[in-house]
């Protein structure tokens, strides 16, 4: 048996810039496409979102791409036991997650399937922005008010 | 930190009703926003996903599951109100930073951003979790845990927490609030049995993984192991889009979901891919023979109706050998 390989090949991943190439966008309109997607997201949000997406998994980017296209995510099996439906409506007892966290979500279970485990069980706390340009304060403490 | 509140230890956890807790947690968030020098919240609660243990709603109101009311942890209704009080201190900051010269303005400004770019979980759950005012949170209740449970161990009951003089006995300054109409009035099981009731309804991930591919062949025990259970479909679509791989080209790319390679069962439509190290760089080296296998199992696996491909693909195979 010869020791030379036939040939070889290194996976994953290509560069996060390849991504960009590979859906055929420019940073701006990714970042402005993913505001339009996911129209909770600020700008400010998209942008840093934006750069973990450009960073996940390749088998997941076909996947990826179709939602881009489509709005729908396809049905992508079994990750250590969540499916793309289990994450989008908690189904196994985690957050129902939108489609950017649930493809970052993916891309742990695959990464580090122990730690996407780990946050999938761990409980939220979060906090509700105030909303509106109208933002109503708090009230200020007595003690400190001039 | 100072801290002494009347139904906040363990013992007396176990032993207060719905309401009594919530009032011990309300007089938490009192005693918290005084020393705090900030707004004090009122604690409403809701029914919904159990894992969702909280929120602040700025600028008044903390909102905490009701299912921790009827739960048996008292670290996990303490950590929330703390971590959500946090919030408020948070953004009574924003609102007054002159009042709290104890942060620096560089803080607040990071705050002040967070605030109006706030990232919640089901965006994105790591940066979730590093944002400046959930790392702040999280940090805090930490400290507010460890506060109630060093008085916790001096304590032993609230009696003696009611006759220790150097108790100030704080008139809550607000009642707690009722459950909302139509909320549980069940006596709530223990957090061991609420745990059993959650995996046999919804199943342990790692059992239904297991369960779901009975047929599994055996792995070196010493790896790490996960498996990827695809749609066979997706899998082609991905050898299409030459979306993996190098610039080896097609066969290459074929070769990389190939990786570990000796074989990749086909069950129930499914291609399943078994990733030993999933943070190393995969390598894949064959010789001839080798080869010569895994082009007889990749005809297997793909499509029959696709013969043109998979002539490119001996090709671009026969290439790799003259290199």
């Amino acid at each position: 048996m010869s020791t030379q390989p036939a040939f070889s090949a290194t996976y994953p991943p290509p560069p996060s810039s390849d991504v960009l190439t590979w859906l055929g966008i420019d940073m701006e309109t990714f970042v402005s496409g993913l505001q339009q997607r996911v129209p909770d997201m600020t700008r400010k949000v998209c942008e840093s979102v934006g750069g973990d997406l450009l960073k996940i998994h390749p088998v997941l980017r076909l996947a990826f791409k179709f939602w881009w296209e489509t709005g729908e995510i396809p049905d992508l099996g079994s990750f250590s036991g969540y499916t793309v439906n289990d994450l989008q409506t908690g189904a196994k007892g985690t957050i129902s997650f939108k489609p950017t966290g649930l493809f970052l979500m993916l891309n742990t279970l695959i990464t580090d399937p122990e730690k996407a485990k780990a946050q999938l069980s761990r409980p939220v706390r979060r906090f509700i922005p105030p909303t509106g340009e109208n933002r109503v304060m708090p009230p200020r403490r007595k003690a400190n008010a001039q | 930190m100072n801290l002494k509140i009347a139904g906040l230890t363990e013992n007396e956890w176990q032993a207060a009703s719905r309401d009594e807790r919530l009032l011990a947690l309300q007089e938490l968030e009192n005693q918290l926003s005084d020393q705090q020098q900030r707004h004090t919240c009122d604690i409403q609660t809701f029914s919904g996903n159990p894992l969702e243990y909280g929120n602040y709603d700025s600028p008044a109101h903390i909102n905490l599951n009701e299912s921790l009311l009827h739960a048996d942890s008292l670290k996990d209704a303490v950590d929330t109100i703390a971590h959500e009080g946090r919030h408020a201190y948070q953004d009574h900051c924003i609102c007054y930073p002159e009042d709290h010269p104890e942060v620096d303005a560089t803080t607040i400004d990071a705050w002040r951003d967070n605030f109006a770019n706030y990232v919640d979980p089901d965006i994105d759950y790591e940066q979730y979790l590093n944002q400046p005012i959930e790392v702040d949170a999280f940090g805090y209740e930490a400290t507010i845990s460890k506060a109630l449970n060093i008085q916790t161990q001096s304590r032993t009951s609230m009696e003696a927490l009611q006759q220790s003089d150097a108790t100030p006995q704080s008139p809550s300054r607000r009642q707690a609030p009722p459950a909302r109409e139509g909320g549980p009035t069940f006596v709530s099981p223990s957090r061991e049995a609420l745990d059993k009731m959650r995996l046999e309804y919804y199943g342990d991930p790692v059992k239904l993984n297991a369960e779901q591919f009975p047929k599994q062949p055996a792995q070196d025990a010493t790896a790490a192991q996960e498996t990827i259970a695809l749609p066979k479909n997706y899998v082609q679509a991905l050898l299409d889009e030459k979306n993996v791989g190098s610039a080896k080209g097609r066969a290459a790319d074929e070769y990389a979901l190939l990786v570990k390679g000796e074989s990749i069962p086909v069950m129930d439509g499914s291609v399943e891919l078994n990733y030993h190290e999933p943070t190393e760089q995969y390598v894949v080296q064959c010789d001839k023979d080798q080869e010569t296998a895994l082009q007889k199992h990749l005809a297997n696996i793909l499509p029959k109706q696709q013969p043109i491909e998979r002539e490119s693909k001996q090709a671009a195979s026969k290439d790799f050998e003259r290199e």
